[in-house]
């Protein structure tokens, strides 16, 4: 996958300038005596292609530099295989996001916690359980009753 | 005198409980911060912004500033005693620190970057006294022309010092810029690049993104990185430095220290170039340069005495110009911004217990630090030994609270993870994402001053090297980013003269 955006990189930025450009385009660049909403947006989008050029033009050079002072191979592996520990995280933060005003904070980060802290190599229940409960009854007392900050309640009205 | 009657009042107000609590839990959290690699003063400040929205201004800022130069003394602690630097301007400690600790001299390693940057946080802190009101009072010559060229150098020094390639950070600060266009327009209020998202109407968040570019993107680093730290199990004994030590010591301290203040002060300096600018100008005056790498005191105490020095330095921009110097300066803007505040050069004059309250602040946070540092080592000692996998869930749950409570709303949990994944690809490709969020704060001001002069002139971009201050900002950024070029076009005649 490195090697991919590596080799895209330049293509990427141009077309994401290209977007952008054209999004400022649409939404009025007006003129230099009267600059409209878009001209910094048109201006950014100008930048990124000019830059994305020349980093397809000098795509092979950095190849090369980059062959000789990084350890490329160690990177790619890295790339490879995206650890189950990393996919497994994120799922867990967009299930978090996606659940948070549903069921409200105590519960979505009671089991956010749970699942971070269980390691399922040693796949011990107790530690975990009485670490994200720990870790909830501290934050909501600290966040929700001292700091007076507004955070969801969810099913459970009464928290 | 007139600068040491404003001090004595900046100490009346910085001295009052709530602030001096507020200094105390800032340096605390710093040091603790600093110590725990995974986590830099960047993600803490934004994480605790929105704790400090119930406080008022002044304690406010400076709890934030105290958890950023806190993080700085913090960061040696673990670059001396396990290699592995707290955050990225004590990188360089490693390299003599740990030596020195292996050697069983971590004692007067710590002392050494303790009362380095003791010191030098306090020359600094002078230096800050001095300097923000002159410059504060020349800033109000500044126009938006002016202020448009200065922003355009600020984006120029940190690409130019900016690791790694310079395409890369160019194209950081172009995607910078762009995101912070996104929502209302500052002239008009209409609304642009939001996608019909409702919540990027109001833009996309300063404290999701930071904390997802930098917080959550390097836990996944992190969680790819498998095995358990090695901490040295040596009792540490003897913290003060023998006279020796200190001889050897004095002249990096002094020199760490002036040269760290004014790269702080530069747009894009910061800690992390001057300490490591400070170890190779060290090495390069040393009479005994095959010392460093091998336990080299001087290799502490210079760099230690940079970073820190830099840090008060950091804040004259901010404060005199209203423009941030670095990535947490930025974060330390919105934080006043969010407070009501507006950093530049009337705030000096206008809020004086803002400024003065800071800088005394700075004194008492420095004398703080070097209690916690000192006596209290073996507490951090332990702390090192918290295994990640109970870190990083605690960390990722104070960024989740942290992105909610901003506006009570889980769209900005969304913008984190995305930032954080996005953070994660770019660090994995070696693009550097602070230039992303300099030019993301600076944008939108920016923004307004280049629409502003532009309308002023009638439309006339020579305004911006007719006027003489905007025309020396813009002719130094032209001459770094050429600079900057030079060496990859000899790299490429070395390429196609070796191919012919």
């Amino acid at each position: 996958m490195l090697s991919f955006l590596k080799a895209f990189e330049g293509p990427i930025w141009i077309a994401l300038g290209i977007l952008i450009s054209l999004l400022a385009y649409n939404e009025s660049i007006g003129s230099f005596r009267e600059p409209g909403v878009g001209f910094v947006g048109l201006a950014s989008g100008l930048f990124l292609i000019v830059i994305g050029s020349v980093m397809t033009i000098s795509r092979r050079e950095n190849a090369q530099q980059e062959g000789k002072g990084e350890t490329k191979s160690a990177m790619q592996t890295s790339w490879a295989r995206p650890s189950f520990k990393f996919i497994y995280t994120l799922a867990l933060l967009a299930l978090y996001a996606l659940f948070l005003n549903l069921l409200g904070y105590v519960i979505t980060t009671f089991f956010l916690m749970f699942g971070l802290f269980f390691d399922p190599v040693k796949r011990r229940w107790l530690p975990p359980l009485l670490a994200s409960l720990a870790s909830v009854a501290v934050t909501y007392t600290v966040f929700e009753i001292w700091l007076k900050s507004q955070l969801p309640r969810g099913i459970l009205p009464w928290w | 005198m007139n600068v040491f009657h404003d001090l004595i009042y900046g100490f009346g107000v910085a001295l009052q409980p709530p602030n001096l609590f507020s200094c105390f839990i800032g340096v605390l959290i710093g040091t603790l911060i600093g110590v725990l690699p995974g986590i830099g003063p960047v993600g803490a400040m934004s994480i605790l912004l929105p704790v400090t929205f119930g406080m008022p201004p002044l304690a406010a800022i400076i709890m934030l500033a105290g958890i950023y130069y806190g993080s700085m003394y913090g960061g040696s602690t673990t670059s001396i005693l396990v290699n592995i630097p707290g955050e990225a301007a004590s990188v360089v400690t490693c390299l003599d620190g740990y030596q020195m600790a292996r050697q069983g001299r971590a004692g007067p390693a710590l002392g050494i970057a303790a009362f380095g940057s003791f010191i030098a946080g306090t020359l600094g802190l002078f230096g800050l006294m001095f300097m923000a009101n002159p410059l504060a009072a020349f800033a109000v010559k500044f126009g938006p022309a002016e202020y448009f060229s200065l922003m355009c150098l600020g984006l120029s020094v940190l690409l130019y010092l900016t690791h790694g390639s310079i395409l890369k950070g160019l194209v950081m600060a172009g995607m910078g810029l762009f995101l912070s266009l996104i929502g209302q327009d500052i002239v008009t209020g209409k609304v642009r690049f939001a996608f019909g998202l409702f919540g990027l109407q109001d833009g996309v968040g300063l404290v999701p993104l930071v904390m997802g570019l930098f917080g959550i993107s390097e836990v996944l680093l992190n969680l790819e990185q498998a095995g358990e730290r090695i901490i040295l199990t040596t009792k540490i004994r003897h913290l003060l430095p023998t006279k020796e030590d200190w001889r050897k010591s004095a002249k990096p301290i002094g020199r760490g220290s002036l040269m760290g203040f004014f790269l702080g002060i530069l747009p894009g300096g910061g800690a992390v170039i001057a300490s490591f600018l400070s170890y190779a100008i060290e090495k390069r005056f040393s009479r005994e340069p095959e010392r460093f790498g091998k336990g080299a005191i001087e290799g502490v105490a210079g760099p230690e005495s940079a970073n820190n020095s830099a840090t008060s330095g950091a804040f004259i921009p901010l404060f005199s110009l209203g423009i941030p110097a670095n990535v947490v300066m930025a974060l330390l803007l919105g934080a006043l911004m969010i407070h009501g505040l507006r950093p530049g050069p009337l705030m000096i004059t206008d809020r004086p217990e803002i400024f003065w309250g800071t800088v005394a602040s700075m004194y008492v946070g420095n004398m703080m630090l070097l209690i916690l540092n000192l006596p209290l080592i073996g507490i951090w000692v332990r702390v090192l030994k918290i295994p990640y996998r109970i870190l990083f869930p605690l960390i990722l749950l104070f960024c989740l609270i942290g992105a909610y409570c901003i506006n009570g709303n889980a769209f900005d949990i969304w913008v984190m993870i995305v930032f954080g994944l996005i953070g994660y690809v770019f660090r994995k490709a070696n693009y550097e994402p602070a230039p992303l969020v300099l030019a993301f704060v600076l944008g939108p001001m920016l923004e307004q001053n280049l629409r502003q002069a532009l309308i002023l002139s009638d439309g006339s971009a020579a305004v911006f090297v007719t006027h003489p201050i905007s025309a020396v900002c813009l002719a130094t950024s032209f001459f770094l980013l050429i600079s900057s070029v030079f060496p990859y076009i000899q790299r490429r005649r070395r390429v196609l003269d070796e191919s012919t």
